[in-house]
């Protein structure tokens, strides 16, 4: 291809690259991470630019399964919405004239015209889900193009972006390669997949109210509709009063759902278009209906609402019971269609996998809810209505009414816990998610808000419902007018839910947000490790915590000793976690469950020993035994990295002791010498050398069902051809051959003539020459025939990394179907026994691997 | 009308109007979109088409007049791997030893391929 083709394409590249760029001047100066997430038939690279002020660095990321996504929008359907938008985008541009683009760079314009939005401070960021497809696919095109001019000239092929990436990671650029390995799918979700698109603090506020009132609307209306369908069909002048008010509200209420909707959509067009005019514009807005899975969702809902305030509107003879039961009921099934595919464009629609389960979930989490939040004002209306001196006639319809709500309620509490649950499990995942992201602390105070409206619901159940039946004047009325009142505050206290739920539904789910670790300990049972006495004392003390358990619940069944016995609960369960706690608690510190940066890869590893070297290995060791020159003068004798305590402590226990030192110690922090990627590259070296050390023992032969060293990810090149990564091996054993000739000739030789044999086994040969020679597979010769892999790009790295685990002249690494080193052999090349290999592996095959979970991507 | 008619006849369309949609628009994506999928492998079988790609010299055997080459991606046709090729002519394969850095070209109907011409790179 001729420069002036690849510069024309570039050119190009960069002009349909806008929509992304777009989109990243946004959020410029933040942390501006997006990119895309592909499906499965086309795994692709994903690319995240960090932009923080002037600097900038490009990162590709490449995805190789593709598979992470998160998004109110499929990713699919956004993909099809982003190709419109950059073919409208051209064609704007083409109506503008190009000069001023070709001027410009290209991300220059729509950056400034933000400015002023993106500079308020101190509001709270609302994050958009989707895929940045289509548009950052050129636009990595571009950029990638940008970067690689000079080497793009000598290769034909300039397939946007993949191949350029995987030729630039192949060419053994560690420091790069570190941070351009793939990303285990949480990851690539929580840095590619989101836009965190700050807004004015006017526009979520709107947007939040509008959320809000749409979703009290449609959950009053499902509530109202089904109230009356449960309070049944009566006679009594006053019920039917009742009941024709609050039709008549649940119309209104429809039209105010209606319109609310407009709002929540025209906020949603303004965030997936990343920019507030958005809102207003009729063609955006029919792009995101039209185009999004929440644009569908909305659409359907709409229908429904508009059908259901027709219907109300109607007055139609209900005189007849079946009449009756029809006009009710139809009221309820549509209140229930409009309200219920909400799931459908919610955190659960971008759950992944089992994307089904969750919206099943979050259905019939939002139906229960509608339920019972909504039936609430209704019937505190009804009760109010029943207990003053006029409608007395409708008392016992009140009465009924009341108890029939309450046993649904109780129903409905438990499907509402449960499913809630669930969600909570899949949104939020672990307590460090719970306490330490927006998400989780919404989630709190939601359970906190509903903790007191289940109290008062309880308190009504058990006292006030059973005297609604009690004599008129002095004992039902006043209970009744109470219940009312209570029901009432009840009814506010949901309102309040709805809220934070609302909130909820525009703050990311914490399993996708760096959690920030409030308080200074934790509980762990790896504090117990190899602390006899402390573990004893924490046995004991869970013992008696359970006896206390066991007393709270024999307290509740048993009414008799109900004191006596929560007393000695509460004794119990006190001195137990007394006892049992503190031997668990170990120092935590903010950054503690955060997750690695940089995954745990061979060139991550390699750019972190050299890290470790220049800034480490004069206190700790040059081999990190803590016995460095410098480390004799400190307070404390430096740690001994190698020692397999590390497990007490979490990636991002190491990460704050990096980047903050400790005080005390004469342990410095590094934070404002190494970036933020660089603690990560030193902290999977220190992982790295920990693991090596306990790879001393390993032998050549496997233990059953001993997965334990996890092989750190690499990618390599044989000639000419696309990069590879040792993940794509998962599902297959993998020989790694560390050889170097003419010593291991031998046993090449052997395994060359063998090959066939092996492939049967469903074991991969990956040969990487120690001498990391480019012209290594010329140098095997062709006799005997060579044809598994040798690494012609990457063997430094690899070998670099892996030489921590065994060195050797020969070093033959099995790693099995999972990626778990099980086997390692050291020889220096002769030819060995064959048969010891292939028990091995037959060995490894034999194993159940069903259900047990591929190693994390990261340290942890 | 009575009214329960009224709401069976509301149900009766929703559920006519959904199943009608259902099946004029949710069938027919799906007809269309295997129906491309079939013109395409239609399109593509049967056709002599040639690709050109990069790879690396593993084994020649003479005798066979088979060249085994590490290569990248043949697209619409195979993915990256190693694999023996059938030469056009004895030539290609003198041209090149074990180890070489190559752009070959393949053409043929596939399955029935062979490598026309090869050059070293690098």
């Amino acid at each position: 291809m001729k420069v002036c083709e690849l510069l024309e394409r570039d050119l190009d590249e960069r002009e349909r690259g806008r929509a992304g760029l777009r989109r990243i001047d946004r959020a410029e100066g933040v942390d501006a991470r997006f990119g895309r997430c592909g499906d499965g038939a086309d795994p692709m690279d994903g690319l995240v630019e960090r932009e923080r002020g002037d600097r900038r660095a490009v990162q590709v990321r490449r995805d190789g399964r593709g598979r992470a996504r998160d998004g109110v929008v499929t990713e699919r359907v956004m993909d099809r919405m982003h190709r419109r938008l950059d073919r409208e985008d051209r064609d704007e541009e083409n109506e503008r004239g190009h000069d001023q683009s070709a001027r410009a760079p290209p991300h220059e314009p729509s950056g400034r015209q933000q400015s002023h939005e993106r500079d308020r401070p101190g509001h709270v960021g609302l994050i958009v889900y989707a895929e940045n497809s289509e548009g950052s696919d050129r636009f990595r095109g571009g950029r990638e193009l940008r970067g690689l001019e000079d080497r793009a000239l000598d290769t034909a092929d300039m397939g946007v972006g993949r191949g350029r990436s995987q030729q630039r990671s192949g060419h053994g650029d560690d420091r790069q390669h570190a941070q351009h390995e793939p990303h285990s799918s949480e990851e690539t979700c929580r840095t590619q997949c989101q836009w965190p698109i700050r807004y004015t603090d006017r526009v979520y506020a709107l947007g939040l109210a509008g959320r809000w009132l749409h979703l009290t609307s449609s959950v009053l209306l499902v509530g109202a509709a089904a109230m009356i369908v449960l309070a049944g069909r009566s006679d009594r002048a006053t019920a039917q009063r009742w009941e024709r008010t609050v039709l008549t509200s649940a119309c209104w209420l429809a039209l105010v759902a209606l319109a609310s909707g407009i709002v929540v959509l025209a906020t949603q067009t303004a965030l997936f278009e990343g920019r507030g005019a958005a809102a207003f514009e009729p063609r955006a807005i029919g792009r995101v209906l039209v185009q999004t899975q929440a644009g569908h969702v909305w659409l359907v809902r709409a229908g429904f609402l508009a059908l259901l305030a027709a219907f109300l509107s109607i007055r139609m003879s209900v005189e007849r019971r079946a009449d009756w039961r029809a006009a009710r009921g139809e009221a309820v099934l549509l209140g229930v269609a409009a309200l219920v595919p909400l799931a459908a464009a919610g955190h659960a629609a971008a759950v992944e996998p089992d994307t089904a389960r969750a919206i099943v979930l979050d259905a019939l989490h939002v139906l229960g809810a509608g339920i019972w939040v909504g039936g609430l004002l209704p019937l505190a209306l009804l009760l109010r209505a029943a207990a003053g001196e006029a409608g007395a006639d409708a008392r016992p319809h009140a009465v009924l009414a009341a108890r029939r709500f309450s046993r649904a309620a109780l129903g409905l509490v438990l499907v509402l816990a449960a499913t809630g649950t669930g969600l909570a499990i899949t949104h939020v995942g672990n307590v460090a998610g719970l306490v330490g992201t927006t998400y989780g602390r919404l989630l709190l105070a939601k359970l906190a808000l509903l903790i007191l409206a289940l109290s008062l619901a309880a308190l009504n159940r058990s006292v006030l419902l059973a005297r609604l039946g009690g004599d008129g004047p002095t004992v039902g009325r006043p209970a009744m007018r109470r219940l009312a009142g209570f029901v009432t505050v009840e009814a506010g206290l949901a309102l309040a839910i709805l809220v934070i739920v609302a909130a909820m539904n525009v703050t990311p789910p914490a399993r996708h947000e760096a959690p920030v670790w409030p308080f200074t300990i934790r509980l762990s049972f790896a504090a117990l490790e190899g602390r006899a006495a402390e573990a004893t004392r924490a046995l004991i003390g869970s013992q008696i915590g359970v006896i206390g358990l066991v007393a709270l619940i024999t307290g509740l069944a048993v009414r008799a000793w109900r004191l006596p016995l929560a007393a000695l609960a509460l004794i119990a369960l006190g001195a137990g976690a007394g006892l049992a706690l503190p031997p668990l608690t170990i120092d935590a510190y903010p950054t503690t469950y955060l997750r690695p940066s940089v995954p745990y890869q061979a060139g991550a590893i390699t750019a972190g020993a050299a890290l470790y070297q220049a800034s480490c290995a004069g206190c700790h060791g040059a081999r990190g035994a803590g016995d460095g020159p410098d480390g004799r003068a400190l307070p404390r004798p430096p740690a001994d990295l190698r020692a397999p305590h590390t497990a007490q402590h979490t990636a991002g226990d190491l990460f704050w002791w990096i980047s903050h030192g400790i005080p005390g110690s004469g342990m410095p922090g590094f934070g404002p010498r190494l970036t933020e990627d660089q603690r990560w590259e030193l902290i999977n070296f220190l992982r790295a050398l920990s693991a090596g050390f306990g790879a001393r023992g390993m032998g050549s032969t496997i233990e059953r069902d001993r997965r334990w060293l996890v092989a750190p990810d690499f990618t390599f090149t044989v000639g000419p051809t696309p990069p590879r990564a040792l993940k794509d091996y998962r599902g297959r054993n993998v020989l790694v051959v560390l050889y170097a000739l003419p010593g291991s000739r031998p046993r090449m030789n052997q395994l060359a003539g063998r090959e066939g044999t092996l492939a049967v086994l469903g074991v991969e040969v990956i040969a990487v020459p120690i001498d990391a020679d480019p012209d290594a597979i010329r140098r095997l010769g062709d006799d005997p025939r060579v044809l598994f892999p040798v690494v012609t790009e990457g063997a430094e790295t690899i070998v670099a990394a892996y030489r921590l685990f065994a060195v050797a002249p020969h070093v033959e690494l099995l790693i099995d179907r999972q990626g778990y080193v099980r086997a390692i052999t050291r020889s220096s090349g002769e030819a060995m026994d064959l048969d010891t290999l292939v028990a091995q592996v037959q060995q490894l095959n034999d194993e159940k691997t069903a259900g047990e979970a591929p190693p994390e991507e990261h340290v942890h | 009308m009575r009214a329960w008619k009224a709401v069976l006849l509301i149900n009766v369309a929703l559920v006519v109007g959904v199943g009608w949609g259902y099946a004029f628009w949710g069938l027919r994506i799906g007809r269309l979109e295997r129906q491309l999928a079939e013109a395409k492998a239609a399109a593509e079988s049967g056709i002599e088409r040639q690709w050109t790609v990069d790879g690396v010299v593993r084994a020649i055997f003479p005798e066979l007049g088979v060249l085994v080459l590490t290569h990248g991606e043949i697209p619409g046709f195979m993915p990256a791997m190693t694999m023996g090729f059938r030469v056009a002519s004895p030539k290609i394969q003198e041209a090149v030893s074990v180890g070489d850095a190559v752009r070959f070209t393949l053409r043929g109907v596939p399955p029935n391929v062979a490598v026309t011409t090869i050059e070293k790179i690098k």
